[in-house]
């Protein structure tokens, strides 16, 4: 299910019209859209995603991207949080409705080293790939710490058995009190792999966290995005090296990487 | 009927249709051969092309725009050395013309990556980008300084004989005065134009949102500018002009062809579509057939 993509090949990505299979809401100011597969089947990995065209070109310009949280036979979907024009449109898509995607894009999370435990941790809309995630390893008995202000700004999801979910709320209204890493505080990270997509200093907290623990790190960034499939070099990420000059781009080498291989004293 | 010819000759080589991918959108080739037919283009036009490796200008490197894109990705590349050795090999197996477009800080640096296209097959020809808004050094002053435009032109010259074309910069107040200063040190071709200077700024951080401040332009709001660069320099040079900046329909790149463009480059607009160029061939194809046109520079001259 998940592909080691971190040192082979990418499979070649296609774009196509699917219908909307459904579009509800998860949380305030955030939906899941389920699309169908119509007749052209791939079989992204977690913490690869796709790019959806805007409906009323130019306005806006470019494609926007998502991470999938979920593709099976049926389909594929992704989490999406409204914020500017692109993902207002998102909103308003019903079901059959059609829409230009194209996928798979970049390079996913890599499976777990063999005795350590997964996990998982979620801010904002970093919950559709982390969900996914934790689905692929559901036989690993991953943790999954999810965040969110308040109540119902946390997603409303169907978690598989197998695995283990620690909400946070700030303001307490739900789940433990605090951050996820008040949370982290309270847990045993001792063998823990740590993999997160979220707001970039939650994020941040979760690298320096492994490192103190000596423990991997995956973390799956959002950069502004023009072409997607490793063209235009728009959306360089600063890389951790001697020289402190070199970039990964997010939509090939990433969005996934590993904490250690990039820049964080920004 | 007759047949439609749709190709375009610069210095005596042809293209085989008139629609080609812009530098800086396309990498060098192979990144969106999974999506559309690259050997269907008329060409495809590389990321710039410097002698030493680039890693390129401090991220967010793009920001959007109303109907437009600011970057700033301060031509990012691999260099000459890595060109030869991990692109040619690529770029061996496209059909579709290769043009290469040059960058450098220097006019040694524009002629050292000259020398090199000559000597590589699968180069078709070059164009000299002069006009990158984006580097401190990044051409911009040869673009907007027609004495100095000139001096670079003619010294390239001397070392290439594949077609040179000069990308000039819409960043000057008449642009039918590099476009003579290129022609009369030997360019075979121009195309117009490259980014605008633009800028965007982050009302919550109250700064710029790309770090150099200023980036470049492109896409559907820029395609009136083009037009009319493309326009006045026609009306400038004898040698063709290739026709860029915010094609997205055939109805755009026609507009071009009609104020005079021998050729046109499609470049934004294909992150969000990547079939344009194809897309665009075939509605000039349908345009020139529904109006009785059968070849590109009967087009011309109307205006
Ligand atoms: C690899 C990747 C995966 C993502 N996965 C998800 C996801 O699963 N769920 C989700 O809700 N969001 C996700 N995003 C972010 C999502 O793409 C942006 O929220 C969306 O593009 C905003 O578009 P807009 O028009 O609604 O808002 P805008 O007003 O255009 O922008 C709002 C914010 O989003 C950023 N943004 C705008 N365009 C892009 C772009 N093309 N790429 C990245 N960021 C952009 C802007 O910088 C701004 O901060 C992901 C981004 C990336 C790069
Ligand atoms: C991301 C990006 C990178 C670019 N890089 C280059 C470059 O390396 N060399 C160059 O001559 N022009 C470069 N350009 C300019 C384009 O080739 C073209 O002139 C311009 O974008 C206008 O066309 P468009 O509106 O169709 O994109 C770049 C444009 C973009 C958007
Ligand atoms: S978005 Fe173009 S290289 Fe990543």
């Amino acid at each position: 299910m998940i592909q080691n993509q971190h040192n082979s090949e990418h499979p070649p990505c296609i774009q196509r019209t699917g219908k909307i299979l459904a579009n509800r809401s998860i949380a305030r100011g955030c939906g899941e859209i389920r699309i169908g597969w119509n007749g052209a089947e791939i079989h992204p990995s977690p913490g690869q995603f796709l790019t959806l065209a805007p409906r009323r070109y130019p306005l806006p310009l470019l494609r926007r991207p998502y991470a999938y949280s979920s593709a099976d036979s049926s389909g594929f979907g992704f989490i999406y949080q409204i914020r500017g024009p692109g993902s207002a449109e998102l909103a308003e898509l019903r079901p059959g409705d059609e829409t230009d995607w194209l996928g798979p894009l970049g390079t996913g999370f890599p499976p777990p080293e063999p005795a350590s435990r997964p996990i998982l941790i979620a801010g904002g809309t970093g919950i559709g790939p982390i969900f996914y995630l934790a689905v692929a390893l559901k036989e690993h008995g991953p943790l999954v710490v999810t965040g969110a202000r308040e109540a119902n700004l946390l997603p409303r999801l169907h978690w598989p058995p197998g695995v283990h979910v620690l909400p946070c709320t700030e303001d307490g209204s739900a789940g433990i009190a605090g951050t996820v890493m008040d949370a982290l505080k309270e847990t045993d990270t001792s063998s823990a792999e740590f993999y997160t997509c979220g707001p970039a200093p939650m994020m941040e907290a979760v690298h320096k966290l492994a490192l103190e623990q000596n423990r991997p790190c995956w973390v799956s960034v959002e950069e502004i995005m023009a072409c997607g499939v490793g063209a235009c070099q728009g959306c360089a990420v600063s890389a951790a090296d001697d020289t402190g000059t070199t970039y990964q781009r997010a939509c090939l080498e990433g969005p996934v990487f590993n904490s250690r291989k990039l820049k964080w004293d920004r | 009927m007759g047949q439609i010819d749709l190709t375009v000759t610069i210095a005596g080589k042809t293209l085989p249709n008139p629609v080609g991918t812009a530098s800086g959108t396309f990498g060098f080739g192979e990144e969106y051969s999974p999506l559309i037919d690259i050997n269907a283009l008329g060409a495809i036009y590389t990321k710039a092309l410097t002698p030493e490796e680039r890693p390129g200008n401090t991220p967010p490197r793009l920001a959007e725009t109303t109907a437009g894109l600011i970057n700033s990705i301060g031509l990012a590349n691999p260099g000459l050395n890595k060109f030869l050795t991990e692109k040619v090999p690529i770029l061996q197996n496209i059909t579709a013309p290769i043009i290469v477009n040059v960058a450098g800080a220097t006019q040694s640096d524009y002629i050292k990556v000259c020398e090199a296209m000559e000597e590589c097959a699968p180069v078709w020809g070059v164009e000299l980008n002069v006009s990158c808004p984006n580097v401190d050094h990044g051409g911009m002053s040869f673009g907007t300084s027609p004495p100095l435009l000139a001096r670079l032109v003619a010294a390239v010259r001397k070392v290439i004989k594949k077609p040179l074309i000069v990308k000039l910069s819409p960043n000057v107040a008449d642009i039918s005065e590099p476009a003579r200063a290129a022609e009369d040190a030997g360019a075979d071709a121009l195309s117009c134009i490259n980014t605008l200077t633009a800028m965007k700024v982050d009302i919550h951080r109250r700064k710029p949102l790309i770090p150099r401040g200023t980036g470049g332009l492109s896409g559907p709001a820029i395609l009136p500018i083009g037009v009319a660069a493309v326009w006045r320099s026609a009306k400038a040079v004898k040698i063709p002009v290739i026709g860029v900046g915010g094609i997205s329909r055939p109805e755009d790149a026609l507009e071009y062809l009609l104020a005079g463009a021998c050729a046109v480059q499609t470049g934004t607009t294909l992150f969000t579509h990547p079939n344009t160029p194809l897309r665009v061939l075939s509605g000039i194809e349908q345009y020139m057939e529904q109006q009785g046109f059968q070849s590109i520079s009967e087009l011309h001259g109307f205006f």
